[in-house]
């Protein structure tokens, strides 16, 4: 059996080669995107997908954007505290990954509460639908170039929904697991979180979720470069706009890669207006 | 007057300037090492000359010896080297022994110059002073004497020129308390800065004879992490004892495998017999990295990303460098 120090070793060279993997994967899939015109019709010609449901609503942009500075701030700090890469900062990197991971929490928290508990509720254009599942060999078609277009059921495809909804299970585990892991000790009680779970699973079972807090770091890094890729090279106006750096076009109805399907069952037709998304 | 007052004033007169001649020695020490000259300084002396003095004044203090120490040029030449016997008064006074009289610890000091018993025997008398440190330390030197490092050796040794357990430095001698501590400036307790550049320095005061040990203290956590200035990184005498220094084969050893739980335990709370398995990876991070099957693969893609940004690197260098020189070029042309 594979010890804890082979592990170690084992967790940080399989999850390098993968991302090595994963960057000339993706750095082929953009020439592909050049080699069948997609690049050029869309950065040259401007020709994205059209949107539905109006500009998106300040809260979940801010929410975004918040999440991605906490995020990259965690994977930096966290990176550094297994890998010190330059001279001192230590206890700096530390509060860095607290202060961030608190953003990150108090975000998805509120995160939460706007997909199940606001007024827009917005939970239903991440659900997995049936459609979803039987249309997404033709999305992964597309994907590889094998299908000039993919079906359209809704504001996110199948692949990006499963995304973002797996996402949420694996921000809570990042957070729990990170939570046992803090050393920071507590003033009064005089003791920190780690030291609380160590006296309860010894520090062995402190290692393991040390491990699954690391090897999770890796799957978010992993899945956010290809959400990032894919947001640029699929959708960069909606990209743009969620950082204030640009506009998405006015409520389209139709839509350029999924004219069989329309109206077919399944397929969520934008019922907001503009005014109702900003309010 | 007569001739038995005369004698009386002569002997008072004495008794009053004796003192005052003791007392006139520091202002004949150097200025501290901040305000030395620049250049290199001249002896005061010439080095090969020997000393005809009888330096038998009852100074106790320091001022005494540091008419000769205190001056920056002081040097003999010693074996074809030139080697300097300045002792910076300013570093001295900024330590924890700025109380203890240079006989304190020179203890095989005799009051004669140049000091011909310890001068022929060479290094002896530095093995005086190293260990001088006992007669006050005693706990300390208790420790150390059943350590590893222990003057007499192991039990059956005999000879203390032996190398380290590594096996990197044969022919080292065995440390004396002032190879690791130092001599004119061992900090005190409250000097924190000194203390902090005490505990920076363990991977050069240890590695000296550890060599291969040091240079794989480079794990995540423990060595990376020390090397770049963490302070919750521990220096090598926080697992390995300060003191009471051991081969982890012995059973009184803080790392020996009886007692990795406590010794681990002192910094990670809980740590059990299934935790300490990782310290297998403190010292040999380096080589389970090696043994890895796809560790080649992530070298070669380093080392290839390297060669990759050298290129990109000096290909800028080149357009800057050839920039500057147009730049000269131009402004020769227009000077």
């Amino acid at each position: 059996m594979i010890g804890l120090t082979q592990l170690n070793v084992w967790i940080d060279v399989v999850f390098t080669v993968l991302y090595v993997v994963i960057v000339v994967a993706l750095s082929g899939h953009f020439l592909g995107n050049i080699l069948t015109g997609r690049a050029k019709r869309r950065f040259v010609g401007w020709e994205w997908p059209k949107h539905e449901g109006g500009p998106i609503p300040a809260l979940p942009k801010l929410l975004h954007f918040q999440h991605v500075a906490a995020m990259i701030a965690l994977g930096v700090s966290g990176m550094y505290i297994r890998f010190p890469f330059f001279n001192g900062g230590r206890t700096f990197m530390q509060w860095v990954h607290y202060i961030a991971m608190i953003i990150v929490i108090v975000n998805l928290v509120v995160r939460l509460w706007y997909a199940f508990g606001s007024r827009r509720r917005d939970y239903r254009e991440f659900v997995l639908t049936k459609r979803d599942i039987t249309t997404a060999p033709k999305v992964i078609l597309y994907y590889i170039f094998v299908k000039p277009s993919k079906p359209h059921l809704g504001k996110y495809n199948v692949m990006q929904k499963g995304t973002y909804v797996l996402f949420v299970p694996l921000l809570i585990a990042q957070a729990l697991t990170g939570l046992v892991l803090w050393r920071l000790q507590f003033p009064i009680v005089d003791i920190s979180l780690q030291q609380l779970v160590a006296g309860i699973i010894g520090g062995t079972g402190v290692w393991w979720i040390r491990t699954a807090h690391y090897v999770l770091n890796w799957l978010f890094i992993v899945l956010t470069t290809i959400h990032v890729y894919l947001s640029v090279t699929e959708d960069f106006p909606a990209f743009l706009d969620f950082f204030g750096l640009g506009f998405l076009d006015r409520p389209h109805a139709e839509h350029d890669d999924h004219p069989v399907l329309e109206g077919a069952p399944g397929h969520a037709i934008p019922t907001t207006t503009p005014a109702a998304d900003q309010a | 007057m007569t001739v038995r007052s005369t004698i009386a004033l002569i002997a008072l007169t004495a008794v009053v300037l004796l003192p005052s001649v003791a007392s006139a020695a520091p202002a004949a020490t150097p200025a501290p090492a901040t305000a030395a000259p620049a250049k290199a300084p001249k002896a005061s002396k010439p080095a090969t000359l020997g000393y005809d003095l009888d330096w038998t004044l009852p100074t106790a203090g320091k001022s005494g010896c540091n008419v000769c120490h205190g001056d920056s040029g002081l040097v003999r030449i010693r074996q074809g080297r030139t080697v300097s016997l300045f002792v910076d008064t300013a570093i001295l006074q900024e330590s924890a022994h700025k109380n203890v009289p240079c006989t304190g610890c020179h203890v095989d000091f005799a009051y004669k110059t140049p000091h011909d018993a310890v001068v022929k025997t060479g290094q002896e008398w530095r093995a005086v002073a190293k260990l001088a440190c006992k007669n006050c330390h005693k706990d300390a030197f208790t420790l150390f004497s059943n350590g590893a490092h222990s003057p007499a050796g192991k039990p059956g040794e005999t000879s203390s020129t032996i190398g380290a357990p590594d096996s990197s430095a044969p022919g080292k001698t065995r440390p004396l308390c002032g190879d690791c501590h130092g001599g004119h400036a061992i900090p005190s307790r409250e000097d924190t800065a000194a203390n902090s550049a005490v505990r920076a320095s363990a991977l050069t005061m240890c590695g000296t004879c550890h060599v291969a040990t040091s240079a794989g203290y480079a794990d995540y956590y423990h060595g990376a992490a020390y090397r770049q200035g963490a302070k919750d990184a521990p220096a090598c005498w926080q697992c390995h004892e300060t003191h009471q220094t051991l081969p982890a084969d012995d059973r009184r050893s803080a790392v020996n495998k009886n007692n990795l739980t406590e010794t681990c335990g002192t910094c990670h709370d809980g740590a059990d017999e299934g935790y300490v398995e990782y310290a297998k990876l403190i010292h040999r991070a380096q080589e389970v990295r090696a043994a890895n099957p796809l560790q080649s693969v992530v070298d070669s893609a380093r080392s290839a990303m390297q060669t990759v940004l050298g290129s990109i690197r000096s290909l800028f260098a080149g357009r800057e460098v050839q920039a500057l020189g147009s730049a000269i070029a131009s402004d020769g042309e227009k000077g």
